[in-house]
This record gives structure tokens, C-alpha cells and sequence, in this order.
């Protein structure tokens, strides 16, 4: 559902910011102030994540972009998320559960937290607008999309048991690390960024980052007691950054 | 047409049974050639009347061979070739059986050719009025329309009149007769003015408001009137912008600068007309004292979509500008551009014009799209070359020469004609003209290179006085103890006047939006000397 | 912190590029699209994208009167169910409902799937799910804004913020498949939006609006009965429509000739 959801939200953003109208044989902007066309940039970007089933994250991204041209670009993007656990939402549900007993591995997709990531990423700027604030403050702005791959470290906390036996108030799952690993993954987005002069600009921006998970998780059946459950599934992050990017 | 033709060659050849033995062969060959035309074979046609036109003891049959020769040209689209004989029937007068066919045809040829200079030039000269009295109301209109703007361009403007105003209102040219009218009284307001005759100047221009609103009237100004007009005017589209845009001058004429504003400001954005529009503009506003909208006219002109446009006197306007504002250092700058761009081409035009070249050497400025480095015409400046190649003639300049270039190609391919007298005639009438219309097109740039000369020496003293002006004022400031930069002499005026929301304001910021062009306003700041506000 | 700071400081005072510094050029165009006193007829399709068990798919309907280039007044509806009608009544439990056909806005993700494969199961709350709603919304767009397309094609756009609350009715689905209706109370909403001006009769429309309500469902059983459990719910809607414009200003069409 959520990377349904973010590809709807993109394809219609794409949809319709798509040009209405257009003099073929000219340029519509001449002279262009902000021209991103052989320039590199680093953006410092506080990051959260959004629309999250069971985790969350706040954390910070650094990047280094060069593009080619003023639609085209590179990008080497790294971060680290300080803050990586579960919501509380995950204990509200664990608690209707009368059949949890003994498990360690819950069997349920996108519990896997991000810590950290390294990405290498297309970013393509089709859009060069300005927007006018109140007719009093006029600001140029890129809209642009990002793609690529990666890698990340994600941890799967463990389910931990406060007591012997399973009653509704006597489980958490306050995360006891059960796996560490780094896996490959892809990512896609995109954002605006709103040139304040030549060098300093901002940048909002909605990233997905994703990766194939399959894994061994535990159900307890009543019967066989706790068993290995498969469990496969993409994992889906999607952060909101609100970056300040430097050119040169 | 042709249920005529048949019967005159029915009737030749009655004709010829009774006649000797050649009259008769030609008399045949007169019924094949009207047998092959009549089922157009074209080509095969065109021979034998040629060849009946060459041989035929009895006028009669050469007169209607070299009319249907003529013919037969123009159905193949060899114009030139088919003028050649036209004009043989038409200058022959009104002896020849078809005289007044032949004055048609010339029309028609001028029509196909866009000439509105030979063709014309010749039928002025054995204009018979009496003659074509009897010629279709709508053929004479054209005829007398071509002999008008002739007349016109001679400056001959009473005799112009004349012939401008026996124009049918049915006709076609109906709009361009008005339009050619309105112009010479422009012509003529303009010549009263210079010569402060202040009754007849607004006399002038006034008959020229009164005909260029006739011609916008004719659209009935609402569209389903307007599509039948368009449906039965030559251009007609194109006229009603030329008439809005000559309104305005007619207004700027008269000194109501309001009104030349208003229509100026019809003119739409990125037509023909536009770049004319917007200097003219500036001009209206600057008479109005409404520098920022002048300054701000201007400033579309000089945008990149207009860098390649031949503009100096914008720049002296730009600069008196500033002048009146007293900012200085600006108006310095900008005569400063006029010397780096436009008086720099001078030695180069100027050499080019007392190199002493034959005027065929200066023809491929307009006829060739790419030119040889070792071409002399390939030193022309971008700015001075695209301000020729604006000009409307330089297309029937360029469409004659395509046109006799494909009609020579065209001549060497009909096999009918291998070796005939006929392919070598019509290969030597287009090769003649060919020639002639090298050096009348080498003529027109030549006089045009001298013309943008010219204009560009004059703006160069104008730009001279302008310098000195300043610096004669910059003497006054320091004299006043008042300092020299703008910066420090008054306040920055607001940002313009918003009318109400459903207005758009943007700040410029060096970068030309293109649906921005056109709507520049400037602020300045208030330096003159006592300026408070 | 610092280069935010001064990033922000920079974004508030922007310098004014002119020609001079003696003076400085404006644009000051008409509005292509003015919208000022007319009526706009939207048709959108809306679809939640925050909720973790839930899925809304919604058909809208937004009728505004724009008092002036900036402000307007919306008449929303928001529709995932077929208004007024709950499907056939349970037996034995009168206030449960079952049917599905005029249901297809309403499904649940995933996330519940899974959750029911693992013997879990979310709050009631958690699978409420918006009916039908009905409300006012004022509308403010203080900025306007215009992209080039690869600096080709030109696209003029204003944005906005929304505001506004009216009724809604939720329902949601118990583990035996049937439905509950919660009944109908206030449900506020506020979001942003942009408005692509393709004709000036004819837009599309882009909306992102926040509903939150107070779902109240069954709580668990107790000895006295089952309990009624309140949470406030927010549910977050990305809105695609076209828009229809009425009224207005009449442009003045530039014909020939001129």
C-alpha cells in the first residue's frame, strides 16, 4: 500500500505540474537566473520519516550533487537517523493479542528501522518556476526527481517479555536489537528547491527508500507452540527533508 | 473558356480549307495544338503554338497562337516564360485580338510571382483607359491597385490617388486600395508638418484615420463578419494589423498621444509588428512623460528575443531617457552600447559601399541563406543583414528567384521541347531575368546597406550631442555642490501601482519570462535637481 | 543551524536585482486566469495515504465561490459510501450491517492483513473509515507561481490553503466482516492545494487535506456491557480534480482585427 500510495502522490504530482501551454520555437525563460548546469552543491538535510506503519525516524542527510546540465545531475547522499524505534502504536496492538506466547520474531512487514544509508542517485529538473508570495516576494524554484540505489543498515527488534507468562500488560516491545544488517537498496522521490541566491538554496523534499526484505519471523500456532514464519515483503521508508543546500 | 476556344479553332480551320496549302498546314497544327490544350496537354501544346506563332503567314493565327502559347506557360507554372509572350499581346495594344487577355495575364503573372514592381511598372506604361474600360470590373481593379502603388512609390501621389480610389469596393484589393490611400495622406500629414502647416497636417491625418477605420470596419468587429471579409480580401488579416498599428502613428501624427498609445497597445505580442510597436511605444510614452512605461518598452525591445534586431535609435531614445531623468551615468551607458554595437559597423558599411562592387555582388546578401567567407557580403553585420532581410520584399525577392530557378529546371525537362527553338527561347527570357533580378535585388541592398549607413551616422551626432548635453549638466550639479551620482541626488520611486488582485506583479531579476515580454515597467529614481518627491 | 538561519534570513529579504541601482524593473501583467467572482465546480478523486489499515478511495465534489483573486468559500462533499444507506441489518445484532456494493471507497490494507495473519488485530478505532462528509472550507491563496516546462512549455499555477469542518459519518468493519455505523458528528479539516490553470474555464487541482475526527467505536467488553471508545483520528487525502470555472469577469477576446 505505501509505495503504491508515494508512486500515486508522484504520478500525479508529474501529471500535473505537466505544461499547459508552450511556444515551441522559443525558450519561455531567457537569461535564466538560477541555472543549475555544471555546478555542484551540498545540502545538509534534517530528515523524519512519514506515513510509517510501525517505526519512526528523525535523523540528518548530507549530499554532494553535481549537474550536467540544468535538468540532469548526480547524487551522493549519506544519513544517519538518531532516532530509529517503534511506535507506540505497535504495543497498542501487541496487547489484543492473546497468542504471542514465546514468540521473538513478530510476523508482521515493515517493522525494520533504518539507522543509517549511503545512496547514489539520478536527479532529473524538469520544472524551473518562481512563486510569488502575496505579490511581495518573489522566489525562484526547481522542482526536481530523484532515483537511485544504495545501501542501509536496518535493525529488527525482538519482542521482550516482562513476565512468564503472556497477559495483555505484560509484554513490550521496547526493541532488543535481533538483527543489524546492511542491505542493498533503491530509492525515489522528489521535492522543491527554492533558490535564495546563486549559492544558498532550500530544499523540501519526499524521499522512499526500499529494499526487498525476506526473512524468517515466528508464529505461535497453539498447537506446534512457536514456528519459523517467512516473511517477504519491500520495506518502505519515506522521509520528509527540508535541506539547505550550498552551490559552486 | 474553352467551348470558345474550340469554336475560334472550329472557325480557323473553316478557314484554312479555303486557304493555300501552308496556311492550311499551320492551320491544323493550330487545331492540334488547341486539341492537345484542350486536354492539357500542356507542353506539347505550348510547341506547336510556338511553332504556328513562327510560321503562320496569317496574323490572325500568330496573334491566337502567341496568347494560347502564353497560356499553355502559365498552366505548366512557367510564369516567366508565359509573361514574356503576355506582354508580347499586351504591348502589341489594343490591335491585337487579344489585347485585353493579355493585360489579364500580366495580373494574373504578378499575382503567381509576387511582382508588384516589373509587371506593374510595364502595364503603367501602355495603360489604355479606354481600352480596359471594357476589361472585367475586378481585373481592372487589380490593375489599377499594381499601377498605384507604383505611382505611390514614385511619390507621385495625386496620380496614385487616381487610381487608388477607381478601385471596386468588390475587389479583392478593395482593402489594400484604403490602405495605400490612408498611407499617402500619412505621407502627405508628415510633409505638412515638417512644413508647420499645422490645418493641413491634421487634414491629413485625419482623411488617414477615417480610411484606416473604414478598413478595420470592414470586419463588422465581431468574428462570423470578419471570417467573410477574410474569406474575400487579398491579406486581409494583415492589413487590419497594419491599419491598427498606422492608426497609431496617424494619432502620434496629430499629437494625441493617448490615443496612439491605446492602439499601439493592440498590437499583439509577438506578431510582425510587435518590435515596431513597442519602440513607437516608447516614443508615445516618453512624449507623455511617462518614462518608466517608455523605459519599460524599451526594455522588452532589448530583451533577448529582439537581441538580432536592428534598433539604434532605440538606444538614443533609451538614453534621452535617462537624460530627462538625470540619470547620467545611465545615458552614458547606454550611448556607450550605441558606439560598441552600432557605430563600430561603420568603416565596415562604409567600406563596402565605396568598394566600387557591381550590384549582382551585393544580391546574395538577401538570396542566399549561408554565405561564403570570401563572399564581400558575409562582412555585413548579423543586426544590419536581418534588417534588410525583415523587409516583405526580400520574400517576393527570394519567391521570384526560386521561382525562375525552378521554372529553368523545369524548361530543361519537358522532353517535348529536346532540342526545340521554343526550350532555347524560354531558357534565354528566364536566364535574362535571372540576371536582371540579381542586380535590381544587388540595387535594393545596396540602397538599403547605404540607407542603415546613414542612420546609424545620424544617430552617432545625435549620440554626440547627448554626450555633451551631459556632461554640460554633470558641470551644473558639481557647480550646485550637488554630487555627481545618482545614488546620492533623491529617493528610489515605489514599485508601480498594482490596478487591483486580478493584476500580477513580478520583479525582474535579469531573467526574460516570456509571457512577461511586453508588460516591463521601470521605477527610477527622482534625481533631478529639486525633485523632492 | 547557522546556514538554516541564515538561509531563512536570506529567503525573507531577497535581493532586488535591477538594472541599476538607480532603478528598478517591474512586471505588472493582467492575470491570465483570474478567478475573481466565479463560481468553480471541481470534481476530484481522493485517496488516504497516511492511514496504516485503512484505505479510503473517494469521489469529491467542491463547489467555491471565489469572493476575489485570493479568498473563496468550498462546499465540500466527500463521498467512499453511498450516502444514506447502510446495506441489510444482522439479526441478531441490530447494529451491524452487511454488503459491500456501494461500500468500494472503504478497504482495508495490507497492514490489517498481515496483522490478522499473526492473530492481531488494531483498535476499533484504528478501522474507522470515513463515509460520507459534508462541510464549508475557506480557501486562501496568497501565492501564484508559473514553471517552465524544460524551459518549453508554461504552466501558471496559485496555491492555497484550506480550512474548514463539517459532518461526516464513519464505519467501520468488525473481525466478523460486518459493519458498524458510528453515527454522524463534526469533523474538521485543513490542507494545502494548487489550482493549474490549463484554460481560463478549466483547471486541474491538486489537494492535500487532513481530516481528523473523533472516532467513536465499541470498546472491549466489560462486565457492564460494551464500552464506547473515542480516539481522534487524522487521516490524510491526496485529491486529484479537474475544475470547471462559471461567471466572472468576461476576458476581452483579441481578435482581428486587433
Amino acid at each position: 500500500m505505501r509505495k503504491g500510495t508515494v508512486l500515486s502522490v508522484l504520478a500525479i504530482l508529474l501529471v500535473t505540474l505537466g505544461p499547459s501551454s508552450g511556444w515551441a520555437d522559443e525558450p519561455v525563460v531567457a537569461n535564466q537566473l538560477y541555472d543549475n548546469g555544471g555546478r555542484f552543491e551540498v545540502v545538509l538535510s534534517p530528515s523524519m520519516s512519514v506515513v510509517d506503519k510501525y517505526t519512526r525516524h528523525v535523523g540528518i542527510s548530507a549530499s554532494l550533487d553535481y549537474f550536467f546540465t540544468d535538468y540532469l545531475g548526480l547524487e551522493l547522499d549519506f544519513g544517519y537517523n538518531f532516532i530509529s524505534s517503534d511506535r507506540k502504536l505497535l504495543n497498542e496492538i501487541l496487547r489484543t493479542s492473546t497468542t504471542l506466547q514465546d514468540v521473538q520474531r513478530l510476523p508482521l512487514t515493515d517493522l525494520k528501522r533504518m539507522t543509517w544509508f549511503g545512496n547514489l542517485g539520478l536527479v532529473i529538473s524538469p520544472l524551473y518556476g518562481k512563486l510569488n508570495f502575496s505579490a511581495e516576494l518573489a522566489v525562484s524554484i526547481h522542482l526536481y526527481f530523484v532515483l537511485g540505489a544504495g545501501v542501509a543498515q536496518y535493525k529488527y527488534s525482538e519482542l521482550q517479555w516482562s513476565g512468564g507468562q503472556y497477559t495483555k500488560n505484560n509484554v513490550t516491545y521496547s526493541g532488543g536489537l535481533l538483527d543489524a544488517s546492511i542491505q542493498p537498496t533503491f530509492h525515489f522521490g522528489g521535492g522543491l528547491l527554492f533558490h535564495i541566491n546563486q549559492h544558498w538554496r532550500l530544499r523540501v523534499e519526499l524521499r522512499d527508500i526500499f529494499f526487498y526484505d525476506d526473512y524468517d519471523a515466528q508464529v505461535n500456532d497453539q498447537i506446534s507452540g512457536v514456528q519459523d514464519k517467512k516473511i517477504t515483503d519491500f520495506n518502505h521508508t519515506t522521509f520528509l527533508r527540508l535541506g539547505v543546500g550550498y552551490a559552486f | 473558356m474553352l467551348n470558345k476556344l474550340t469554336a475560334i479553332c472550329v472557325l480557323a480551320l473553316g478557314l484554312g480549307l479555303v486557304s493555300h496549302a501552308s496556311a492550311q498546314s499551320t492551320s491544323e497544327r493550330l487545331n492540334q495544338a488547341v486539341q492537345d490544350y484542350n486536354s492539357s496537354d500542356f507542353a506539347q501544346a505550348a510547341k506547336t503554338f510556338y511553332e504556328v506563332k513562327m510560321t503562320s503567314p496569317q496574323p490572325a493565327e500568330r496573334a491566337q497562337a502567341e496568347y494560347y502559347l502564353a497560356q499553355s506557360l502559365f498552366k505548366l507554372g512557367m510564369y516567366q516564360s508565359a509573361l514574356a509572350f503576355y506582354n508580347a499581346v499586351f504591348i502589341a495594344g489594343p490591335a491585337h485580338p487579344y489585347y485585353l487577355k493579355g493585360a489579364a495575364g500580366l495580373v494574373r503573372v504578378a499575382e503567381a510571382l509576387h511582382d508588384d514592381t516589373l509587371i506593374p511598372s510595364q502595364i503603367n506604361k501602355y495603360y489604355n483607359s479606354q481600352e480596359f474600360a471594357r476589361l472585367d470590373p475586378l481585373v481592372l481593379s487589380k490593375i489599377n491597385f499594381y499601377v498605384g502603388l507604383l505611382l505611390y512609390r514614385q511619390e507621385k501621389y495625386s496620380e496614385s490617388m487616381a487610381f487608388l480610389t477607381a478601385i471596386d469596393p468588390k475587389s479583392s484589393v478593395y482593402p489594400k486600395g484604403l490602405f495605400l490611400q490612408a498611407i499617402i495622406h500619412v505621407r502627405l500629414g508628415a510633409r505638412y508638418n515638417l512644413a508647420r502647416d499645422e490645418a493641413r497636417t491634421q487634414s491629413e491625418y485625419n482623411q488617414a484615420i477615417k480610411l484606416f477605420t473604414q478598413i478595420l470596419d470592414l470586419s463588422g468587429h465581431e468574428k462570423a463578419k470578419a471570417e467573410k471579409a477574410v474569406a474575400t480580401y487579398e491579406n486581409i488579416v494583415r492589413l487590419w494589423q497594419l491599419s491598427t498599428l498606422n492608426l497609431a502613428r496617424a494619432y502620434y501624427g496629430k499629437g494625441d498621444y493617448a490615443k496612439a498609445a491605446t492602439y499601439y497597445s493592440r498590437i499583439p505580442r509577438f506578431s510582425q509588428d510587435w518590435a515596431d510597436a513597442l519602440f513607437e511605444l516608447g516614443w508615445t510614452f516618453f512624449m507623455r512623460e511617462e518614462y518608466g512605461k517608455a523605459l519599460g518598452a524599451l526594455h522588452t525591445l532589448h530583451s533577448p528575443r529582439f537581441a538580432n534586431m536592428f534598433v539604434p535609435e532605440s538606444l538614443i531614445l533609451k538614453a534621452t531617457i535617462y537624460f530627462h531623468v538625470c540619470l547620467y551615468q545611465e545615458a552614458r551607458q547606454v550611448l556607450d552600447f550605441f558606439d560598441q554595437h552600432y557605430a563600430k559597423m561603420l568603416p565596415m558599411l562604409e567600406g563596402l559601399l565605396k568598394a566600387n562592387l557591381p550590384n549582382e555582388k551585393f544580391a546574395s546578401l538577401l538570396l542566399r541563406d549561408k554565405l561564403d567567407t570570401s563572399d564581400p557580403m558575409a562582412k555585413v553585420p548579423v543586426l544590419v543583414r536581418n534588417s534588410l532581410l525583415e523587409s516583405p520584399r526580400v520574400g517576393k525577392f527570394r519567391h521570384f528567384l526560386r521561382s525562375l530557378e525552378a521554372e529553368a529546371l523545369a524548361i530543361g525537362q519537358v522532353d517535348e521541347w529536346k532540342g526545340s527553338r521554343l526550350r532555347e527561347e524560354l531558357a534565354g527570357v528566364v536566364n535574362v531575368q535571372r540576371n536582371l533580378l540579381m542586380k535590381t535585388a544587388g540595387g535594393y541592398v545596396k540602397a538599403n546597406l547605404q540607407n542603415r549607413y546613414q542612420t546609424i551616422l545620424g544617430f552617432l551626432s545625435h549620440a554626440k550631442m547627448v554626450k555633451l548635453e551631459i556632461t554640460t549638466r554633470e558641470r551644473e550639479l558639481i557647480k550646485a555642490g550637488l554630487d555627481i551620482k545618482a545614488e546620492h541626488r533623491g529617493k528610489l520611486a515605489p514599485r508601480p501601482r498594482v490596478p487591483d488582485e486580478t493584476y500580477n506583479y513580478w520583479p525582474f531579476r535579469q531573467e526574460y519570462w516570456q509571457d512577461e515580454l511586453g508588460f516591463y515597467v521601470y521605477t527610477v529614481r527622482r534625481a533631478c535637481p529639486g525633485n523632492k518627491k | 543551524m547557522k546556514s538554516i538561519t541564515m538561509a531563512v534570513l536570506l529567503l525573507a529579504a531577497p535581493v532586488v536585482l535591477a538594472q541599476s541601482p538607480n532603478e528598478r524593473v517591474h512586471a505588472l501583467q493582467k492575470r491570465d486566469y483570474s478567478v475573481k467572482n466565479k463560481i468553480e465546480v471541481s470534481g476530484f478523486f481522493g485517496l488516504s495515504v497516511d492511514d496504516i489499515f485503512t484505505q479510503h478511495y473517494s469521489g469529491v465534489l467542491a463547489i467555491d465561490y471565489h469572493l476575489d483573486e485570493a479568498f473563496a468559500l468550498e462546499f465540500t462533499w466527500l463521498s467512499c459510501k453511498l450516502p444514506f444507506y447502510m446495506g441489510s441489518k444482522v439479526a441478531d445484532n441490530p447494529s451491524a450491517y452487511t454488503g459491500s456494493w456501494f461500500r468500494k471507497g472503504h478497504s482495508y490494507t495490507d497492514a490489517y492483513d498481515n496483522l490478522k495473519d499473526a492473530q492481531l488485530s488494531p483498535s476499533n478505532a484504528d478501522l474507522a473509515m470515513i463515509s460520507n462528509y459534508w462541510g464549508l472550507n475557506v480557501e486562501f491563496s496568497p501565492i501564484y507561481g508559473k514553471f517552465s516546462f524544460f524551459n518549453w512549455g508554461l504552466v501558471r499555477a496559485d496555491f492555497y490553503v484550506t480550512v474548514g469542518g463539517g459532518l461526516v459519518t464513519t464505519e467501520y468493519m468488525r473481525p466478523d466482516n460486518t459493519w458498524v455505523d458510528t453515527g454522524s458528528y463534526f469533523m474538521g479539516n485543513f490542507g494545502l492545494g494548487l489550482r493549474v490553470f490549463l484554460k481560463r474555464w478549466f483547471a486541474i487541482r491538486l489537494d492535500m487535506r487532513d481530516f481528523t475526527f473523533a472516532a467513536k467505536v465499541e470498546g472491549e467488553a466489560g462486565p457492564s456491557g460494551t464500552t464506547t471508545e473515542t480516539k481522534i483520528r487524522s487521516t490524510l487525502f491526496v485529491m486529484l480534480g479537474v475544475s470547471f470555472l462559471f461567471g466572472g469577469e468576461t476576458p476581452v477576446e483579441i481578435w482581428s482585427p486587433y
